[in-house]
């Protein structure tokens, strides 16, 4: 079989000492990172990328991939035992894994964790390796239009999907795709917004924005929290073991997570947090006794970190196959490809299939070393979460520097890190979210590329967006999505408004 | 609770005043038509969009009550000062020197430590930074003012 041939090829570009290193490393890093508080795989991905140029490619994307999924193994740890997200996406692992631990049982959420990682990456795999031979086949046929509508369809599902309010997560998006007309239009010549700044003609960087608006903003915000209690707890081999009612009650909640992550992995722009949410939501719907989440309830962690570890594997998918990157650490890896010449896109797996299928074998041997990792390991993990915030955020903020700084040896980013963090960080007041920005600048160039060309073949006719069946069908989803998300936000209103007139009532009744 | 809900009335009313600033300053590009786009075409659609939902944020939030923000003033202040000198100090006076100061800058920002445990950090710091970036990944990075 075709398939398989590819598969062994892939493997045996993993299976030697070099590259299983750089896996091997990869993970180990992004475990790490992953159980910390307050850094993350993006942060650790964007130090790595300057390291990457001495590492030939296929070695450099496995390592920084390894980082990616090996944090959402770790970052349950420190959700579960400090009721702390080590990472953003594994902030709904607090809901249920915080209780199970105070209850006594924090080894058989931990456990469960990991094993519902793996199962959840695993089937993200599957899927990833079925699919993507199919899309990369239908992204051959795909022109600018539908480039553009699938775009916007992922930045309309990030913004609609993201917790908060939707004029605000849109105008963050919006933001965002202002911010990408920084630089050198390409198509002109004529610098934008530049203000005169040298250093602006490339555009920002996407490693300061990524780093201000995340890692110093978070920084600001978390410096004087009160210090968590429960570090020092020690997990013991044997209490990770879960009951069979355990195994039963998160066997299914486990594929459905899966199932749910995988899909919203592979949809540009949504990614592994709205993914764990979505899944945990779907299980309390499903739920014969919904009272229970929030309680201590396994499922209510299992199904969520099966969730993320699944959409983070699909996320690979609009990457590979159509150089669409579905979320900021996505395009950082696209970022890794580009600069050693490789450039992403439907002939990716085509033109470089020792990359495609290495990278892809060396998902399934990267899953099994964490496994190892986190099961027997855990203690490890556990005891590094005894290190201080006092201590860790300096190092955070030193390393966010030097780690732009070495990006592109250039002092201005550093200053611009620092005017980013202190936006970031009033946007974080104001309640605006960080991630729709992102993604709207990672896609506005691509987005206004693609626009340009489709109006130029269409001379100008908007309507081609709808003459062409697949963006049509792109578009008309976009927009139901938007259309859903205002009548939430109108019923919303209607029922405050009724509940206030009947509180209103009442009182005039008293 | 407080009359009005600020945090989204500033929130919305910052965004509007951005997106009208790219409108108007983006006129300086050329617009160009639907047909064939000018670079000024993309910026000023969005900063027109941009205005549009800042007004969708302030004004509602106008007459709906809501809580005021608490802002860490201090915290920022020092996080986004010390980047600021790190930068300014990386080249002149060299990466260990300059680690150190700034290191020791961001200790302030904790409350809860005490002279020598800020000191204790910022040292440690400086030996791992040196270690992992000097050494480890061999940047390219003056020491000290000497080179």
């Amino acid at each position: 079989m075709d398939l398989l041939s590819n598969l062994m090829a892939g493997m045996s570009t993993v299976l030697t000492p070099i590259t299983l290193m750089y896996c091997f490393l990869g993970v180990l890093l992004g475990t790490a990172v992953g159980v910390l508080p307050g850094i993350g795989a993006l942060a650790t991905i964007s130090l790595l990328l300057p390291i990457t140029y001495y590492i030939p490619p296929t070695p450099a994307i496995i390592m920084l991939a390894g980082v990616y999924y090996g944090a959402q193994y770790g970052g349950s740890t420190a959700a579960i035992l400090l009721n702390l997200p080590g990472t953003p996406t594994s902030a709904v692992a607090c809901l249920d894994g915080y209780p199970m631990s105070r209850q006594g049982r924090a080894g058989v959420a931990l456990f469960m964790t990991t094993i519902a990682s793996f199962v959840g990456a695993m089937f993200g795999l599957v899927l990833l390796i079925s699919f993507a031979p199919a899309i990369v086949e239908l992204a051959l046929v795909l022109g600018s239009a539908e480039y553009f509508t699938l775009m916007l369809l992922g930045l309309m599902a990030a913004s609609t999907l993201a917790s908060g309010s939707l004029p605000k997560s849109l105008a963050m998006v919006v933001l965002g795709l202002l911010l990408g007309t920084i630089g050198t239009d390409i198509n002109t010549g004529i610098d934008r917004f530049t203000f005169g700044f040298y250093s602006l003609m490339d555009g920002l960087s996407i490693i300061a924005l990524a780093m201000g608006v995340f890692g110093i903003a978070e920084v600001i915000s978390n410096v004087n929290n009160p210090a968590p209690t429960g570090a020092g707890q020690k997990i013991s081999l044997r209490s990770m073991l879960p009951t069979r009612q355990d195994w039963r009650d998160s066997a299914w909640p486990m594929l459905r997570g899966s199932g749910v992550g995988a899909f919203f992995g592979a949809l540009p722009g949504t990614g592994a947090s709205i993914s764990s949410f979505m899944a945990y939501a779907f299980e309390k719907k499903l739920a014969a006794d919904p009272a229970r989440f929030g309680q201590g309830a396994i499922e209510g962690v299992s199904a969520p970190e099966a969730a993320n570890n699944a959409s983070v594997q699909t996320a690979f998918v609009p990457t590979l196959t159509l150089g669409i990157p579905g979320d900021v650490v996505m395009a950082l890896m696209l970022g890794a490809l580009i600069m050693h010449g490789i450039t992403p896109g439907p002939l990716l797996m085509l033109e470089q299939p020792e990359l495609f299928w290495g990278l892809i074998a060396s998902f399934v041997v990267g899953n099994i070393m964490l496994l190892v990792l986190n099961i027997p390991l855990i203690g490890v993990w556990v005891s590094l979460l005894r290190i201080p915030y006092r201590v860790l955020y300096p190092v955070i903020l030193i390393f966010i520097s030097l780690g732009v700084y070495s990006a592109g040896n250039n002092i201005f980013d550093i200053y611009m890190v620092a005017v980013i963090g202190a936006l970031g960080y009033a946007m974080s007041v104001f309640r605006f979210q960080p991630a729709p920005l992102l993604l709207g600048f990672i896609l506005g160039p691509m987005m206004e590329e693609s626009f340009r060309r489709t109006m130029l073949l269409s001379r100008g006719e908007l309507m081609i967006f709808f003459e062409r069946p697949i963006s049509a069908t792109i578009l008309t989803i976009t927009l139901a999505m938007l259309a859903w998300a205002i009548a939430r936000v109108l019923y919303g209103a209607y029922r405050q408004r009724s509940v206030a007139a009947a509180a209103a009532k009442d009182a005039q009744g008293l | 609770m407080s009359g009005r809900d600020y945090q989204d009335v500033f929130g919305g009313a910052v965004m509007a005043s951005i997106g009208l600033f790219c409108a108007i300053y983006g006129q300086r590009y050329d617009f160009g038509s639907l047909y064939r786009m000018g670079p000024g075409f993309f910026p000023v659609v969005l900063g027109v969009s941009l205005a549009a939902l800042g007004l969708m944020i302030a004004v509602p939030a106008w007459l709906r009550s809501g809580t005021m923000p608490t802002i860490q003033w201090r915290t920022a202040a020092i996080v986004v000062g010390g980047t600021v000198l790190f930068g300014i100090m990386l080249k002149s006076i060299g990466m260990i020197a300059a680690t150190l100061i700034t290191a020791f800058v961001y200790t302030l920002a904790d409350r809860n430590i005490s002279w020598r445990g800020r000191a204790a950090v910022a040292v440690s710091i400086t030996v791992i930074t040196v270690l992992i970036f000097v050494i480890g990944l061999n940047m390219n990075l003056p020491l000290g003012w000497w080179e």
